[in-house]
């Protein structure tokens, strides 16, 4: 029999009317024969408010290490009780766990832990008593059982790694969205669901700002070969697929376009040009786990230049407090942020071989008098900074420039 | 003892920055005449700011504005913490800390401040804000915001949200509270449809009024929001709510010169769907004229609910007499019934709306308490 791992969001679990839809579903894939795990969120705000509640007490709560993520994590583990209710209400047996329970072991570091681990025999042994295991996502704990939890996007995290350690014939993330696609249809109506992606195209989507999946969870289904379908809570439509490519080679060039507001541009003036300046700031944002991106330093003027980049809003504060840090020493360095910043990118496995499309990507800005701020490349995409205000009008431009609204039809001919 | 006014900044915008320089500038005079000191202990642009317990030097000061008004990236001045929302920054901030009040100045347009509002009332941080965005929120957000403030110690201050500098709100609530009925309150309270209306008394097309009012920055970036008359529905929530009508915004009729969408704008679109009203306009303006009648932008408010839109009202009488963008509000009660209370006068401009922002500050310091 196979397993199926199923994920469900915080808004597909808000209420008990919620609940006992998704329990319907659940009950659909059991009755289907197949063994089923569920990895539930935190139920609609819960997270925020027991952020709120914390920050009554420690205006930084996140200096409670693993008091912050103790707290955190008791937003998934009622949603996931609650979901076993829903399930017994519907006539299956259920039981609940959190993540330690579950056998998910993390490093100790609290709010962004890694998954060093997982011993899937405690959710196998259930399994085989005909039980559905759901799973509070998001979470694990450290070798000395403490709890941590897993940053943004934990939940989809935990469910790839379950999926990857039972060895799951696919992870199934839910969502109030259908997919992926060409763009955010807010932002452009015209544009077309994406019905296949390959690991690569979806975890470069996902880490511009494609808010479908986390690209950590992503890149787990990567290594163990795990499809991933995208679906939508309450529709039987079908969604995006990912998994790997059966092409030869990339038919398209580009597969979306996506603008992520989300970001804080750094910048550091000033700074003496000598060996190991970027590594003294650079080092403690790794230390801190802020994710850094479109790192650039311009050329030197008497002996001083201008390091900026940019970093996921959620961690600026953070990011800022470690530059400032270590900047003291320096001297007459200015520190700069930019909220008012975002990044613009094009993805499509076909890029690194269609040498046209960077030039074009410019073209297409300069037509619309959009100033590119700042430039990064990879294999698969080109990110371009914008000013904010600009960003949905650069992805509309793009969208129609690259005729993305006709991916539709050779997708489903791929 | 010298007085401290401690003030968090939100928004340095138009009303914001003027705020910001009246402040500076009236610094003397405010330590000699009341003896007061008012420091700057945040700056928040709509995605972040900075904090510094100690308050901010003018310099400081006024390179975050020229910052903000070039549209160039905050500077992280020595000591001072980034802050990159408002409810992280009332985290740090602790009354119990400081000697003297602190006020919370809200110069921003975004609706999400309400909860900051919210949050700061409850720790006892007063609130003066000219952001209309959280009153005209759900009944349920407003009402929230509303409690916080009846249930703690701090004020919330909003005079500005309303006719901008002008003394509406404190004139409303002086006859609410003296227990006059209140029959209907009339009034003309968007600066841009006045504008329009009386280009169109001139005899002017609406697509050439609109046009001008683009180029010289009066509308807002989608036009349509101004023409549709979101401004001043939102305005006139206001004024209902604080007469203790149980309203939301999508209850108040529309009648304004383009529907209220939200298809994404086009300048090409929204041009061609404005001149195809000119010619009806023009029409209509014609005949009224012939009665004696002029076309005003105005919003009506009872107990019964509220309306907002283009009307055709005597020429003789005060809100046909109103020119260009200024506002009136005409309150008709049972104490005022035949010569209704009339509050005419600049209803926008940075100047006279930071003042009023200004005038609520005082007050809040505890300079004066008219209000």
């Amino acid at each position: 029999m196979a397993v199926i791992v199923q994920k469900y969001g915080g808004s597909s679990v808000a209420t008990p009317k919620h609940l006992k839809n998704v329990a319907q579903r659940v009950a659909q894939r059991k009755r289907e024969g197949h063994d089923v795990v569920v990895v539930v969120s935190a139920r609609g705000e819960t997270t925020d408010e027991l952020i709120e509640l914390a920050q009554e007490l420690l205006p930084e709560p996140t200096a409670a290490g693993s008091e912050y993520d103790a707290l955190l994590a008791t937003g998934e583990k009622e949603a996931a009780a609650l979901m076993a209710m829903a399930l017994i209400a519907e006539g299956l047996s259920a039981i609940s766990m959190n993540g330690a329970q579950a056998g998910i072991l993390t490093d100790s570091i609290h709010s962004k832990a890694r998954i060093s681990g997982f011993d899937a025999r405690s959710i196998q042994k259930e399994l085989a008593r005909g039980k559905v295991v759901i799973v509070a996502g998001f979470q694990g704990a450290d070798s000395n059982g403490r709890i941590t939890t897993l940053g943004r996007g934990g939940s989809d995290i935990t469910a790839a790694a379950l999926a990857a350690g039972l060895g799951a014939a696919r992870c199934e993330i839910f969502k109030d969205v259908l997919g992926f696609y060409t763009a955010d249809p807010r932002q452009v109506p015209e544009a077309a669901k994406l019905h296949e992606l390959t690991y690569d195209e979806a975890m470069e989507l996902a880490s511009v700002g494609a808010a479908i999946t986390h690209p950590r969870a992503i890149e787990i289904a990567r290594r163990y070969k795990i499809p991933i379908a995208i679906l939508h809570t309450f529709s039987e439509a079908e969604g995006t697929w990912i998994k790997e490519s059966l092409l030869m080679e990339n038919v398209h060039a580009i597969r979306g376009v996506v603008a992520d507001k989300n970001i804080v541009k750094i910048s550091i003036l000033g700074v003496p040009d000598k060996p190991g300046v970027a590594a003294n700031f650079f080092v403690p944002l790794g230390k801190a786990r802020i994710k850094t991106d479109m790192i650039v330093q311009n050329i030197s003027h008497e002996g001083r230049s201008d390091i900026s980049f940019v970093v996921a809003q959620s961690d600026a504060r953070e990011a800022l407090r470690a530059v400032q840090q270590a900047a003291a020493p320096l001297g007459s360095v200015e520190i700069q942020f930019d909220p008012e910043i975002a990044k613009v990118s094009i993805v499509g496995g076909g890029i690194a071989s269609h040498a046209e499309v960077a030039g074009e990507m410019f073209e297409c800005f300069s037509k619309e008098k959009i100033n590119i701020e700042m430039i990064s490349t990879s294999e698969i995409k080109i990110s371009c900074a914008v000013r904010k205000q600009q960003a949905d009008q650069a992805v509309r431009a793009l969208h129609n420039h690259f005729g993305l609204q006709n991916q539709k039809l050779e997708a489903s001919r791929a | 003892m010298p007085k401290q006014l401690l003030v968090l900044q939100f928004g340095l915008g138009w009303v914001g920055s003027t705020l910001v320089e009246q402040i500076l500038q009236n610094q003397e005079f405010f330590h000699q005449r009341f003896g007061l000191r008012i420091h700057f202990v945040a700056l928040m642009r709509r995605q972040g700011g900075i904090y510094r317990a100690e308050g901010f030097s003018e310099a400081e000061m006024r390179r975050a504005l020229e910052a903000k008004r070039q549209n160039k990236p905050i500077t992280l001045e020595p000591k001072s913490t980034p802050m990159m929302t408002g409810r992280e920054l009332l985290g740090f901030v602790s009354p119990e800390k400081f000697s003297g009040p602190i006020a919370l100045v809200d110069a921003t347009g975004a609706e999400e401040l309400g909860r900051v509002a919210v949050a700061a009332l409850r720790k006892n941080i007063h609130v003066v804000t000219a952001n209309k965005r959280p009153f005209a929120a759900s009944y349920e957000d407003y009402q929230e915001l509303i409690q916080a403030q009846d249930e703690g110690n701090a004020r919330l201050m909003h005079e500005t949200t309303v006719g901008g500098g002008l003394p509406i709100l404190r004139a409303l609530r002086g006859l609410v509270y003296t227990g006059d009925e209140i029959e209907e309150i009339q009034g003309c309270l968007s600066g841009t449809n006045g504008f329009i209306c009386s280009g169109l008394e001139q005899g002017r097309l609406l697509s050439e009024i609109v046009q001008e009012a683009q180029e010289k920055g009066y509308t807002e970036a989608d036009p349509r929001q101004d023409l549709a008359g979101w401004d001043a529905a939102r305005k006139a929530l206001i004024l209902a709510r604080t007469i203790g009508v149980k309203l939301e915004l999508n209850q108040i009729e529309m009648k304004g010169f383009v529907p209220s969408e939200k298809t994404p704008y086009s300048a090409e679109k929204f041009r061609s769907q404005i001149r195809a009203l000119d010619k009806m306009l023009a029409e209509q303006i014609t005949q009224a004229k012939q009665n004696g009648a002029v076309p005003r932008f105005v919003a009506r408010v009872n107990s019964e609910g509220c309306s907002v839109g283009l009307q055709y009202v005597e020429r003789e009488s005060p809100i046909g007499r109103l020119t260009g963008p200024e506002n009136i509000v005409v309150f008709k009660t049972k104490r005022y019934q035949k010569n209704p209370l009339v509050i005419q006068g600049p209803g926008a401009g940075p100047e006279v709306t930071a003042a009023g922002v200004l005038r609520d500050l005082l007050s809040v310091a505890g300079i004066y308490t008219d209000s």
